[in-house]
């Protein structure tokens, strides 16, 4: 880990080509127009494929410093177990680059301050209601516990450095892992990083102190799709500095999980509304 | 402006060849006057015609025991016909004059008031407390129902559609004169107005001009486009709903009914429901009707 120079702040993994860039940059701006006062730092694989036009987004640009786990593949996920070792905070929260932070989160780091770890257990529809993913029914038949990737904390502390550890070698390890906690017709092709965390909170024990007793902390709105259909193709977006979706305004933080939905009229208006507020504040 | 009573019931009714509506606002005020032990003002917010239809059945002497007050308005002008039922296996056209259901913030001459729907027969004073001193909502409404048989709505009395905003139920009304119950009301009207882009914008298919939708819609709006409490619950929580395709097979009072409540899947088959003490919503007009005959025959 290297020096602590900032008490909290944002961590993106920015993954190692340009469609993760380009979902990083536009979480990375959203989480400080929404959270102007903490700072972002992104991960990436290779600085140098980091394109400039991006730079803008972060306080921090940080490769890698163990190279990249995901080999060849895009399963840049696979790296997050790195993040403690080189973050640039004390305290952070990791945002998932699909995720669109909407919300100010100034209440979200006095909730967690007793937690080393921490992982939110419920994530809702757009509507705003407690969704549980289908997958959880797989887990469940595993002894496996419900927790959600899509923004979850960790902080400088032993606890967390040893969950770290575990994490290492389950991200290095997933397809031995699956293979020895999952039964076989529930094995995915894929390293999933929900289901890695979950893999690596039952092998530490440590569900009771990584799950947040209240639901609201770190829980988010995680879009999922149809059956045959991408929400997507379905639902009607509107961004105008606020998001909705089909008439409901969102107000938490936001995953999308679809790449189209990142299109260029909604990246070029966070990225317009970024560089207006950055504007406001250098004058 | 100054209303003239403190608190009451209100009634729209405007009759059209199929159903006598202002029959059934008689039978409804009725029950109010018997069931609310204090807040028992009744008015009936009806057109000419109406009034005139009213007169002519009644006596000046009956019509004062059942309405406090009586006010006259033009004739909505939407004719909005609408399919009813009278059990599974018979179906009528007539016309539903809802059109001006949200003018009742101003027609209304209650400084509190339960806007109810004729259909709704109370049989129990529960939604009296709505009129407590300390009740401080603005608006308030039923936000969920069930059937005879204690099944939910169908998805489309639930939701306006698959991803869209949840339905209230208009049926029963509580506002009082506040500013945002006034605002309430505007953004009814406005939506009222402009129906067609509504339906649009929240994406559901109906010709039928709909009241429900209207406040779903205001309610939404004003919960700042979420799922919010703008409009809060009435007491009780949850509305039952007698089906039009439920059938009413003995009642000796609107106190007492014991109806045939069908099976949606497979109509034919009927479980019998006694209610008592319990507030209903009778959307079954017609079966309605004909007890209200018999009532009179013995």
């Amino acid at each position: 880990m290297i020096d602590s120079q900032e008490p909290h702040g944002f961590v993106i993994n920015g993954g190692g080509n340009q469609s993760s860039y380009r979902r990083a940059a536009a979480c990375a701006m959203q989480a400080k127009l929404s959270n102007p006062d903490v700072s972002v730092a992104i991960f990436v694989t290779n600085i140098k494929t980091f394109p400039s036009k991006y730079e803008e987004c972060a306080d921090y640009l940080i490769e890698f410093p163990y190279g990249n786990t995901a080999g060849e593949s895009v399963h840049w996920n696979l790296n997050d177990w790195q993040l403690f070792h080189a973050t640039p905070f004390e305290k952070n929260i990791v945002l998932r680059s699909d995720v669109l932070l909407l919300e100010n989160l100034q209440w979200c780091w006095d909730a967690l301050r007793t937690y080393s770890v921490c992982f939110p257990q419920q994530i809702k529809t757009f509507r705003a209601m407690p969704y549980l993913p289908d997958s959880r029914k797989v887990w469940f038949e595993n002894n496996l516990a419900n927790l959600n990737d899509g923004m979850w904390y960790f902080d400088n502390s032993d606890n967390s450095h040893a969950y770290f550890k575990m994490f290492d070698v389950v991200c290095h390890h997933w397809r031995e892992m699956y293979k020895n906690i999952l039964k076989p017709e529930h094995i995915p092709t894929w390293p999933q990083t929900d289901l890695l965390h979950s893999i690596t909170n039952s092998l530490l024990d440590s569900y009771t102190d990584n799950l947040h007793t209240n639901l609201e902390v770190l829980s988010y709105t995680e879009m999922h799709n149809f059956k045959n259909e991408l929400w997507t193709d379905v639902l009607n977006v509107w961004y105008t500095g606020q998001l909705k979706i089909d008439n409901f305004l969102q107000s938490r933080s936001f995953a999308y999980i679809n790449d189209d939905f990142l299109d260029e009229e909604l990246f070029n208006g966070i990225r317009d509304r970024y560089r207006n507020s950055q504007r406001k504040e250098a004058a | 402006m100054n209303k003239l009573a403190q608190t009451g019931v209100c009634f729209f009714a405007y009759n059209n060849d199929q159903l006598d509506y202002i029959n059934f606002s008689v039978l409804a005020a009725e029950q109010v006057k018997k069931h609310f032990t204090k807040h028992n003002n009744t008015c009936l917010i009806t057109d000419e015609a109406g009034e005139g239809y009213l007169r002519s059945v009644y006596s000046a002497a009956e019509i004062d025991e059942i309405f406090d007050y009586i006010v006259t308005t033009d004739t909505p002008g939407n004719q909005n016909y609408r399919a009813h039922y009278d059990s599974p296996w018979t179906e009528f056209s007539a016309p539903f004059k809802n059109g001006n259901k949200h003018e009742v913030f101003w027609l209304t001459p209650f400084e509190r008031t339960i806007l109810m729907d004729i259909d709704y027969i109370v049989q129990t004073n529960a939604l009296e407390t709505v009129f407590d001193k300390d009740n401080v909502n603005p608006v308030q409404m039923f936000k969920d129902a069930r059937y005879l048989r204690y099944e939910y709505p169908r998805f489309k009395e639930r939701w306006l559609h698959e991803n869209g905003i949840p339905m209230l139920w208009s049926t029963v009304v509580y506002f009082d004169q506040s500013d945002e119950s006034r605002l309430f009301f505007d953004t009814w009207a406005h939506i009222a107005d402009n129906y067609d882009y509504y339906k649009f914008l929240y994406g559901f298919e109906s010709k039928l001009f709909r009241t429900d939708f209207c406040v779903s819609i205001a309610s939404h709006i004003l919960d700042g486009m979420q799922i919010g409490d703008f409009v809060t619950n009435l007491p009780g929580n949850q509305m039952l709903n007698v089906d039009q395709k439920d059938d009413i097979v003995e009642s000796n009072s609107a106190d007492h009914f014991v109806f045939l409540a069908h099976d949606r899947d497979e109509p034919w088959k009927n479980i019998l429901v006694k209610i008592e003490k319990q507030d209903i919503h009778i959307m079954n007009k017609r079966a309605l009707g004909r007890m209200m005959d018999q009532w009179e025959q013995t």
